[in-house]
């Protein structure tokens, strides 16, 4: 056991480095790409029902 | 059932099969033996660095292949395509070279290591980033695409390059997926790759239709801008 410990400690900051690095990446890509959608969607309806109410109002 | 919904459910898939391979990875794949027979803690690092360098060829080669679509149809649409592929091979080279570095300072003891792999790879990742400096340096929309799909399809080049070289070229770096019965990986060792792998795929999908249906809400807002202003 003592010599699974002395090989596993000094390399898991690096192990841990690795896998927190993919992890906060993914999450992060995602929620980002995921915001952003949802602001553009937000937009979209707002400017369909401008353009709905010009339309309105022209006709 | 739409792309985007696809896209989604492709999405929480490559989630829950990358999740599930990242438990795997730690309570089930056997560890690596060092020559000395001390355990090789740092080796699980392969079961997710080598996904994410898979997928990068591999969302690399949509680069090369709507670089060649844009050239031969002068299709706008190729060329949104192309550059989320981009996009998407960017990421995963990024996460690949910072994984691969924190492997390499463990197994080798240094941060990097000029030797084939890493150099070729090193060229690939300037070439995905020189591919968005060309964008941004040329103004002209249509000259824009043109040279960016003649660039991403060149820059493509080195992606089999940096794939084969360890069984080219004399190099430290481990050939992965080396062949026979189960490439030198204990079944364990073996699925929990197999499995991180398509996660990453997956996700890789996922992410170009995301960012691909992103390109084109943007389009569409543009559109109803322009009807308002008008």
């Amino acid at each position: 056991m003592q010599d699974v410990y002395s090989a596993v400690l000094p390399q898991a900051p690096y192990v841990i480095g690795a896998y927190g690095l993919i992890w906060v990446a993914l999450l992060g890509y995602v929620g980002l790409v995921f915001s952003r959608l949802n602001r553009i969607e937000k937009e979209i309806s707002v400017v369909e029902a401008a353009v709905k109410r010009r339309e309105k109002s022209e006709s | 059932m739409n792309r985007t919904k696809i896209a989604r459910l492709v999405l929480v898939l490559g989630g829950m099969l990358t999740t599930a391979a990242f438990l795997m990875t730690f309570f089930w794949a056997n560890p690596s033996l060092l020559p000395d027979g001390r355990v090789d803690f740092s080796q699980k690092i392969f079961y997710f660095h080598v996904p994410v360098a898979e997928a990068s060829f591999l969302v690399f080669f949509f680069t090369a292949l709507y670089g060649v679509k844009f050239l031969l149809t002068k299709d706008r649409r190729y060329d949104m395509r192309a550059k989320i592929a981009t996009e998407v091979t960017l990421f995963f080279v990024l996460l690949t070279m910072a994984t691969g570095i924190l492997w390499t300072k463990v197994a080798w003891g240094v941060w990097w290591q000029w030797e084939p792999r890493l150099t070729t790879y090193f060229i690939m990742t300037l070439l995905v980033i020189a591919y968005f400096v060309l964008r941004n340096s040329v103004e002209d929309e249509e000259k824009r695409a043109v040279y960016a799909a003649a660039f991403g399809i060149l820059a493509f080049i080195d992606a089999p390059i940096s794939f084969f070289i360890t069984r080219w070229a004399e190099s430290i770096h481990p050939v992965v997926l080396a062949g026979g019965k189960s490439s030198g990986l204990e079944a364990p060792m073996l699925i929990t790759f197999i499995i991180a792998q398509i996660g990453m795929l997956m996700l890789g999908y996922a992410f170009y239709e995301m960012r691909l249906h992103e390109e084109e809400l943007k389009e569409r807002l543009e559109a109803l801008k322009v009807k308002v202003g008008g």
